[in-house]
């Protein structure tokens, strides 16, 4: 389980990004933006199919521009004042990779009220029915900002927590006031062994000078299904049947 | 069969009685719903939280139990003893040679 709370953590601060500052994605009281196909299209076009490496900032940046511009969403969100909790001055994007390098899921969100996108089929992400799709063996791409100008965040404070268990909590003077960050997760590295599961992750992040990023999303952690806990499930789980049948089972013994 | 009084001799029809091992389902019963709720979550049954983990964990554990008490018997393992044949004990011997 060890394994587990650390791929989580993984997955959950790679998507972070895309994930804090969105609305409750169960709430469906927002829709993401109508797109056609020749939107859609476009918009797959820039989401690179094989694993692009590392963004840079300034390549993210123009990255996020030319999706937002399509998508047709304000890009540009400089001032909350006193939004609501549910949202935050927060978003970004993160493509996601299989062992192979192949493209296997993007999500894109504006910091706004509007819940985050689905870059590849146009619809909400990070949805229990259309979760993140994270391979447990590929990488995870990301650019996040908090907010797109301005100031970042001072003396912030984050957590991410799946079922009320915290995987990992931090926080930073940032000083500097930087506002964004870019980065790549390889999973493969960092995991000891692959596996799948679905998780819903919860994050959130405060400080002293903006208001809070609270976001919930579902991430589908993808792994072959010959992995080592699978297997090891099956293990216990046929050894607590052998158990009852042998050990725990009722028997007749002769009246003294 | 000196001392022996046969009136005294009584037999017993050997019968059998159904042994329970609760502690035991409650064991295999957990580890039987510890294995079902990682399966069930590593291939995405349901999903990798507490709750549904918590039931199912739990409802192996209450199965375990329920088999345990309730499960099929197995028959004994050795054959049924002799008729017994119990009697009188011979009086002491103290006895005899007061009496």
């Amino acid at each position: 389980m060890r394994h587990v709370a650390r791929c989580c953590r993984i997955a959950a601060i790679a998507v972070a990004a895309v994930m804090i500052g969105s609305a409750p994605v169960s709430a469906g009281d927002s829709t993401p933006p109508s797109l056609d196909d020749e939107a859609l299209d476009a918009i797959r076009e820039l989401v690179p199919e094989g694993e692009p490496g590392e963004y840079d900032l300034e390549g993210a940046d123009e990255l996020y521009e030319q999706l937002g511009t399509l998508l047709n969403v304000d890009a540009q969100v400089d001032d909350f004042g006193d939004s609501s909790a549910l949202t935050g001055p927060c978003g970004g994007f993160a493509f996601s990779y299989d062992k192979g390098g192949d493209r296997i899921d993007a999500a894109f969100d504006a910091g706004d009220d509007a819940p985050p996108v689905d870059l590849l089929d146009g619809g909400q992400a990070f949805t229990s029915g259309n979760p993140f799709k994270v391979d447990t063996q590929g990488v995870v791409v990301y650019y996040g900002f908090s907010p797109r100008s301005g100031d970042g965040p001072r003396n912030h404070r984050w957590s991410i927590t799946t079922s009320g268990i915290s995987l990992d909590s931090g926080g930073d003077p940032n000083d500097l006031g930087n506002n964004r960050n870019a980065g790549l997760v390889d999973l493969g590295d960092d995991l000891p062994v692959p596996f799948a599961a679905k998780v819903k992750i919860s994050g959130e992040m405060s400080s002293d000078n903006l208001a809070a990023c609270i976001g919930n999303g579902h991430v589908d952690l993808q792994a072959p299904f010959a992995n080592p806990l699978t297997l090891g499930s099956i293990v216990v789980l046929g050894g607590g049947v052998l158990g009852l049948l042998f050990n725990a089972r009722p028997a007749r013994t002769w009246k003294a | 069969m000196e001392g022996v009084d046969p009136m005294s001799t009584t037999e017993h029809v050997p019968e059998t009685v159904k042994q329970t091992h609760p502690v035991r389902g409650v064991l295999w019963g957990l580890l039987v719903g510890i294995g079902l709720a990682c399966l069930l979550a590593f291939v995405k049954a349901i999903s990798l939280s507490l709750a549904p983990m918590i039931i199912v964990a739990a409802l192996g554990t209450v199965a375990g139990v329920v088999w345990s008490i309730y499960g099929p018997a197995k028959a004994p393992k050795d054959p049924p003893p002799e008729f017994a044949q119990t009697s009188s004990p011979p009086p002491p011997l103290s006895d005899a040679v007061d009496g």
